[in-house]
């Protein structure tokens, strides 16, 4: 134990680039206020932008759902969890609705921490007519942005609309009567959208960047899309793992899935050109920084890869749920403490159709057959990486017993291409342009498994022509 | 003694750093210039070959290591067009032109695939690729200091 907590140690140590956690304290909960008296107020935007909601098919097929006939006063809807909460949210005229969200921070924490089914959601918002949808994304956009379940394209616009006031409210703020230390952590805290913005780049972007989640507050939360969610062939999900968050890291995160868009855009092209595949299919990648991770001092415990855990299912579930009779392959591709997180998910009633752990250690799973993985395991060890074999969290996933297959890191020529593949080494360097490691994560999210590097004699014989 | 061999030390160590850390673009052009050269070339590129080409290039840069250990960006292309009508001619075509800008032409054979990789001493890389299928051009400009 004191080993794995040594090799941790190391490990963290060799860590490029480090996240720095700002606390910032929960939002100040006001009295809650008996909201009744302003059921009669009319339905004008309780904030100063404008909600023009794109609509989806799916959700104009789902089915109709019945809100509660009258509203809740606030004090009892503040009791309500789940879709019973969302129901009562709904119900609310929406001036009283945006007060409700402001003045319980909590409710609205819980709901969003302990989602409801995506299926419940979507059948939820759909059974909303569209001036209530757009009236809820106005006065309750922390809600409809970051909820699994409501149609992507409306929470990319509602997330993008709460990051540009956000901005503008701490860029105008400037409350002399606040002390230092709220100023400071106000600071932060715009340097981090600012930093959103920066990964979700310019609107002309190609393929389209899309802010599916989006919470502002303490380290932050974000989920960017490069790609279509409603339509991709693939979906490859990159997991973050120990020392990433929103400030430090969301720009490099969106980074390495806009690489690993082009390398799997650039694979999907050459099979097709070359005739291994029918046509060029299309994917999405997804930078997810959906869970705090952890950092030096609470990295042992599992408590946060268990909140990774719920959101992981959260995600999945959203995604297969939009995605009704049309499901795309999809991967989680998941890097140290994160890997644990997608395998603490996969353990209960997550499924994906592939998963690639890189730099793992471990979780209680002893095997791929205790996984919702309906294809392939694969586990990347890099030289002078001391997390993979350190069974930190009660397996190590590289073991023969364990069952799943290697996938190396370690460097080579490309059989297919020539390309001069580079190596990875230590705990960090996975995700790093040109390597083995991140042509292999491209293969694994695209179904090319045939086609990924062991490091082995069999490797010469990874060609095209296992695909024809 | 010691003295002057600790200056010594100090003015190595200077230097070393001075030169280390000096922040040079691999090529002598603004950033817009370099990025437009690169442009250029994938469009001289499109025009040797012909066609009907569908450009997606992503105006996002990608994070990229001047030396030594400087952050940088560049800026990836992605164009997709139509088999062409011949595909030797085609890629006869796009490695004269190549070389003809001083590229470092490389061409395998990938399957059926024809690829052509052109790099500059300025560290663009341009890829092309040509089959009875379809062709691509894909590529990152040079990896130039974030500003």
């Amino acid at each position: 134990m004191l080993f794995d907590a040594t090799a941790l140690l190391i490990a963290s140590l060799t860590v490029a680039t480090v996240g720095g956690t700002v606390a910032v304290p929960e939002q100040p909960v006001t009295s809650p206020r008996v909201i009744t008296s302003l059921y009669e107020s009319s339905e004008a935007p309780a904030r100063g932008w404008v909600v023009d909601l794109p609509t989806s098919l799916k959700q104009r097929s789902a089915p109709t759902v019945v809100a509660p006939a009258l509203p809740i006063a606030a004090e009892q809807l503040a009791t309500h969890t789940g879709t019973s909460l969302l129901h009562g949210l709904s119900a609310l005229p929406p001036i009283a609705a945006a007060d409700f969200v402001n003045a319980h921070p909590r409710a609205v924490h819980a709901l969003l921490s302990t989602p409801p089914a995506a299926s419940q959601v979507s059948s939820w918002w759909a059974g909303l007519d569209a001036t209530a949808q757009r009236a809820l994304s106005v006065a309750a956009p922390e809600v409809v942005g970051n909820l699994d379940g409501v149609p992507y394209a409306v929470r990319n616009q509602v997330n993008r609309g709460v990051l540009r006031s956000t901005i503008r409210e701490l860029e105008v703020g400037g409350d002399a009567a606040v002390g230092r230390a709220v100023a400071t952590q106000d600071l932060h805290r715009l340097q981090m959208l600012y930093r959103i913005t920066d990964a979700l780049g310019p609107a002309t972007a190609n393929p389209q960047r899309s802010l599916l989640t989006l919470d502002t507050h303490d380290q932050g939360k974000a989920t960017i899309v490069l790609g279509d969610l409603e339509t991709a062939d693939y979906v490859s999900y990159i997991i973050p793992g120990m020392f990433i968050s929103v400030a430090g890291n969301i720009v490099e995160w969106a980074d390495v899935a806009a690489r690993l868009h082009d390398e799997q855009t650039s694979w999907l092209a050459l099979l097709a050109e070359a005739g291994a595949a029918p046509e060029v299919e299309s994917v999405a990648t997804v930078a997810w920084i959906g869970y705090q991770t952890p950092h030096l001092l609470n990295v042992g415990s599992l408590d946060l890869a268990y909140e990774g855990r719920d959101a992981i299912a959260a995600t999945i579930d959203g995604l297969q749920t939009l995605r009704a009779d049309d499901q795309p392959f999809v991967s989680l591709l998941a890097h140290s403490y994160g890997s644990t997180a997608a395998l603490l998910a996969l353990e209960d009633d997550t499924t994906v159709d592939a998963l690639a752990m890189i730099g793992s250690p471990g979780s209680p799973a002893q095997s791929v057959a205790d996984l919702g993985v309906r294809g392939d395991v694969f586990v990347g060890e890099a030289v002078w990486d001391p997390i993979p074999n350190s069974s930190f969290f009660g397996s190590d996933p590289g073991a023969q017993s364990y069952g799943a297959r290697a996938m190396s890191v370690l460097g080579t020529v490309d059989v297919i291409t020539n390309k001069v593949l580079a190596s990875s080494s230590g705990h960090n360097e996975y995700w790093s342009p040109g390597t083995e490691s991140m042509r292999n994560l491209a293969l694994i999210g695209i179904d090319k498994g045939e086609l990924v590097t062991d490091g082995s004699q069999l490797d010469a014989g990874r060609t095209l022509a296992l695909l024809h | 003694m010691s003295t002057r061999i600790g200056f010594g030390i100090v003015a190595a160590a200077t230097l070393v750093m001075l030169g280390g850390c000096a922040v040079q673009a691999p090529s002598s052009l603004s950033d817009s210039e370099a990025r437009d050269r690169f442009v250029a070339l994938l469009d001289e590129t499109q025009s040797v070959v012909g066609g009907d080409w569908s450009v997606r290039d992503d105006p996002t840069p990608r994070e990229c290591i001047v030396p030594l250990w400087v952050p940088g960006e560049r800026y990836p292309a992605l164009r997709l067009a139509d088999a062409p009508f011949s595909i030797e001619i085609t890629a006869d075509r796009v490695e004269s032109a190549w070389n003809a800008h001083e590229l470092t032409v490389t061409r395998t054979e990938i399957g059926d695939v024809v690829e052509l990789k052109g790099e500059s001493s300025h560290g663009e890389l341009v890829l092309f690729r040509v089959s009875d299928s379809a062709m691509t051009l894909t590529g990152e400009s040079e990896c130039r200091p974030v500003a």
